[in-house]
């Protein structure tokens, strides 16, 4: 296999049309693609430098350099109008079936590469299997779980009967083969509208026969999720944009999943529909993303061509959205941009000469206020300011502000420290850092022994991780069952103290935001713990690895202390981003109550109902993320110790002496060039460090 | 607690009441209805209590929980106490209001509006005007508020999908009220209702643009509403009589020639355009923008003079 070369950055200006318009504002992005690609030019020099085990190393983390793939989650009610504004993003209007009717529950996840040679398009569609079927059905999802916890059996047959009509439905649609198809995957290497809708569109109504010979929505219902490769010319780099079927559609399903795809994705677009933004529903879900990711919400209120004056208008929905969520704790420093994915998609279509009049007159008047706010089209082409007007640029700028200071520079980061280890580790076999005199031949530096003291190194620091994250863990599940014996208490007493002033005509409701801050609180604390042991254990490794470089090589100063690698931050709590039965005010709870009233025991069911859904956020984060986090640190602790006894093996087995062994072969004139080259690569990643 | 809301004085009349989500076309339909501009209507939730537009009243009233009425003198809606109000009373006579009664909810899913506001006044409503958005139309929050609507009212009240005309194409329409249809099968008196209110408004007085919005179908259809009411409503015309109706009768859509009927009576005879948000919005763009930079980007998009 040939090495990766880092692809160059494309220049925006050399685009033209609408590859240029898709662009714009992608400014962070640029600029995280060439720091990208600068450090990619310094791994691929350490190759050439170093010797077979430094290049194969450099090689990896060459392939590491665009990782983690930036990744986007586009949420909001159903028809607030994601798909459209996804498809405008991409410079694909009509790629994703954006249906009037939001019958799709698939998500759909849209990984965008560069033009690369060899890399072609496609598309892989997932299909239910039969155990989560299965479990739809008789349990009639969250809904249902739901439903029948507040003792509201006629919801859950609804939902159950919903399920089961749908998966006759299929069945007799795809005959024999639907059982064949559960938990299949379908793959292509090409993908376009049809082929999409085949999978992930319902088509007309659900009820209805197909027609003969229709291909639409074949697979629509049995899909889980779709996942599409596609190229994108222009894109400086790869990133992944994921749309889910939205909440607060009659059919709750979909919003399990759409919750679900929020642990996916460290940012999360909230489209809002502007002629009816911020509802009670917009306001919940700004609340239960914002309690797992604060800093990585952004607003999009779409369809303001839709506004008749949007020049007074638009202020007046600012306002509100800032007010709305100030009143109710909402994440009030949310970048709010303003849009319409309906003008982006005429200025791809080449159709901004027929908008409708209604239309029209919105752009004509919002034009003259809005492109004072908006990045400057490049010139005076109308289809360049319509594009402005229709917000795409301000939300690719917001962005790729967010990627490049967050999952980007994290990258950068992982990546310069391992290449500085590489660098110094070439230092400790070739005297460019300290000095080496040279190999000793001592008794136990023989590769064998060599290797048996690593593992010795790693055994003794996973030993101490493990405790110290027992320790870690224990302490928090002491914490969080005390909030949430506390939190029940405090809910029992006011549900009580309700039923005593008002009766049960009134609806109770109490928020579960207390017990997740909480809870958020203790996780935090317990993934500061643990990062804590993780740093103590690593930098114990990386001491004892410098005893085994001192064994090995004579050297004139200290033996270089391997770099230990450093975590990436505590991944947000997100199964407290679930909604739970309290979070239903506007809706479910408020009928569920009203049916409830007058039995026996009622206070007796919602504390029981409220202890149910509470502990099972607690338990998802302590039997789920917290174990899964611990996972990973250890994994951390291993590749550290891994990847550097790999490199010390290969320097106990060199026939002679490292730094004269070159010398000889190279001559001394090259191996001072090679100090100096490795010492400009050290400053390199260090740069990137800082 | 005490849910119940003071009675209002006067005979008694069909009672209509306007609900749906916020900025669903509420007021917007409300003002269709009696002919008037009286009523807010705004993009963002207006933050009004139920108001009662009724031709047995005179004045503006601010009708307090406790029972106590409040002239309002400078005949303004904003700045009531909403904690306090229950709802506010406007005597007017024009449009359909010859023949019933319009409550004007405040919207559901608003966060800043507590549901009580609306849920009192409730049990006073003979029907219900349900205005759906046509772009995202009939979602979860409102078929769950629907639900708790009792049965006798539900099969009285009619879905009204306002904005239909920011569907474009027809077969989407076609298709979005087959969905409703499907969704909201025997939840109300009739299939949902399509109608473009701002078009309707302005159209008023023209026969051609009144039947192309959907008004004349909706106004068919309150009519038939109108005349199920009248039968369910005991003493309907008595001064002070209880707010209570017989319960459970039949409501079918009307056969077609007294819908034909309904449908003249309450068409507006006064034609009116709405506040003073209405104008071109082009003119005020153009004083903005400059002139030739406008003149050739107006071009660009296609703008129709006029």
């Amino acid at each position: 296999m040939s090495a990766p070369h880092p692809r160059p950055v494309v220049d925006p200006a050399g685009l033209s049309g609408r590859d240029r318009l898709v662009v714009a504002g992608m400014d962070g992005l640029f600029a995280l693609a060439r720091a990208r690609a600068e450090l990619g030019a310094g791994l691929v020099a350490l190759a050439r430098l170093g010797d077979r085990v430094t290049r194969r190393a450099a090689e990896r983390l060459m392939q590491t350099v665009g990782e983690p793939e930036p990744s986007v989650t586009l949420i909001g009610q159903v028809k607030a109008g994601k798909t459209t504004l996804l498809n405008a993003m991409i410079g694909r209007p009509g790629l994703l079936p954006a249906d009037v009717n939001p019958w799709t529950s698939v998500v759909t996840s849209l990984h965008l590469c560069p033009p690369v040679p060899g890399r072609t398009e496609g598309a892989r569609f997932r299909f239910f299997d039969e155990e989560e079927w299965a479990r739809l059905v008789e349990g009639g999802g969250r809904l249902g779980e739901l439903a029948a916890r507040a003792g509201a059996g006629d919801d859950l047959e609804r939902v159950r009967d919903q399920i089961a009509r749908m998966r006759e439905r299929s069945r007799k649609r795809l005959g024999r083969r639907f059982e064949l198809l559960m938990g299949q995957e379908h793959e292509y290497g090409y993908v376009d509208a049809a082929l999409i809708e085949r999978y992930v569109c319902l088509g007309d109504d659900p009820g209805a026969a197909p027609r003969p010979g229709e291909e639409q929505g074949r697979f629509a219902d049995i899909t889980r999720t779709a996942m599409i490769d596609l190229t994108v010319p222009g894109l400086p780099l790869q990133l992944c944009l994921r749309d889910t079927p939205g909440v607060n559609d009659t059919f709750m399903m979909r919003e399990q999943i759409t919750i679900g795809a929020i642990r996916e994705s460290r940012i999360c677009i909230v489209v809002l529909s502007a002629p009816q933004a911020m509802t009670a529903m917009d306001l919940a879900l700004m609340r239960l993303i914002a309690n797992v990711r604060a800093r990585d919400v952004i607003v999009f209120v779409n369809r303001i061509d839709e506004l008749a004056d949007p020049v007074r208008e638009v202020p007046m929905i600012r306002a509100r959205i800032r007010d709305t969520l100030g009143q109710h704790d909402g994440p009030t420093d949310a970048a709010v941009i303003f849009g319409s994915a309906f003008w982006a998609s005429a200025c791809l279509t080449g159709t901004i000469d027929r908008l409708p009049p209604d239309s029209a007159h919105a752009l004509l008047d919002w034009a003259p206020v809005a492109l004072g706010e908006a990045p400057k089209p490049p010139d005076d082409d109308p289809v360049a300011t319509v594009w402005a007007l229709s917000g795409i640029p301000a939300l690719w700028q917001v962005l790729s502000d967010h990627i490049a200071v967050g999952q980007g520079r994290e990258g950068l980061s992982k990546t310069a420290r391992s290449g500085l280890n590489l660098v110094r580790a070439l230092g400790a076999s070739e005297g460019a850092g300290a000095r080496a005199i040279g190999l000793r031949r001592d008794p136990g530096t023989d590769p064998a022994s060599v290797s048996a003291r690593c593992a010795h190194i790693l055994s003794e620091a996973l030993g101490r991780f493990d405790t110290a994250a027992a320790q870690a863990c224990a302490a928090f599940a002491e914490r969080a069952e005390r909030a949430h014996r506390q939190f029940i208490d405090r809910a029992t007493h006011s549900l009580i103290a309700h039923l005593e002033a008002y009766g049960d005509g009134v609806v109770w409701t109490y928020g579960a935001d207390g017990l997740r801050v909480l809870l958020r609180s203790s996780y935090l604390r317990c993934g500061a713990d643990l990062h804590r042991a993780l740093a103590q254990t690593l930098e114990r490794a990386a001491q004892d690895l410098a005893g085994v470089t001192a064994d090995l090589v004579e050297l004139e100063g200290a033996a270089p202390v391997p770099l230990p690698p450093e975590p990436s931050p505590v991944p947000p709590p997100v199964s407290l981003g679930q909604s739970i039965a309290l979070d239903l005010q506007a809706g479910w709870w408020r009928s569920w109550w009203y049916r409830a009233r007058g039995y026996e025991a009622f206070s007796e069911r919602f504390s029981a109902l409220i202890a149910a859904e509470t502990g099972r956020m607690l338990a998802d984060l302590r039997e789920g993320q917290l174990p899964d986090l611990v996972q990973s640190l250890r994994s951390m602790i291993e590749g550290f110790v891994v990847d550097q006894t790999e490199m010390l093996v290969a320097l106990a087995a060199r026939p002679d002496a490292g730094a004269a062994a070159l010398d000889r072969a190279t001559g001394l004139a090259a191996a001072a060039e090679r100090r100096a080259a490795a010492e400009r690569l050290a400053a390199l990643f260090e740069g990137t460090l800082r | 607690m005490k849910t119940t809301v003071p009675e209002p004085s006067g005979p008694r009349r069909p009672r209509l009441a306007l609900m749906g989500e916020f900025s669903a076309g509420k007021s917007t339909l409300a003002n269709l209805l009696a002919g008037t501009d009286r009523l807010p209507v705004q993009v963002t939730a207006t933050e009004l209590p139920p108001v009662w537009l009724s031709a047995t009243a005179s004045g503006v009233t601010c009708v307090r929980l406790d029972g106590r009425e409040v002239a309002l003198e400078d005949d303004r809606l904003a700045n009531v106490d909403l904690a306090r109000t229950a709802y506010v009373r406007v005597g007017l006579g024009s449009g359909l209001l010859d023949r019933a009664d319009l409550i004007d909810m405040p919207g559901i899913s608003d966060p800043n509006m507590p549901p009580e506001v609306w849920q009192r006044l409730l049990p006073e409503a003979d029907a219900i005007l349900w205005c759906t958005h046509a772009t995202q139309a009939w979602r979860q929050s409102e078929a769950a508020v629907w639900d708790m609507v009792p049965e006798a009212i539900r099969r009285r009240s009619l879905l009204v999908v306002t904005r239909i005309d920011k569907i474009l194409r027809p077969e989407d329409r076609a298709r979005l009220l087959r969905r409703l249809a499907a969704e909201t099968d025997g939840a109300f008196a009739a299939p949902a209702i399509p109608v473009a209110l701002t078009r309707a408004i302005a159209g008023r007085g023209d026969p051609a643009i009144w039947s192309e919005s959907g008004a004349d179908r909706l106004m068919a259809a309150i009519g038939s509403v109108l005349s199920s009411i009248g039968q369910g409503v005991v003493g309907s015309d008595e001064a002070g009589a209880p707010a209570r109706l017989a319960t459970g009768s039949p409501v079918a859509a009307g056969p077609a020639s007294s819908a034909v009927a309904a449908a003249q009576a309450v068409v507006p005879r006064r034609i009116k355009l709405g506040g003073a948000g209405a104008g071109p919005a082009g003119s005020r763009a153009t004083a903005r923008l400059d002139p030739a930079q406008s003149a050739d980007f107006r071009a660009a998009i296609g703008e129709r003079e006029g």
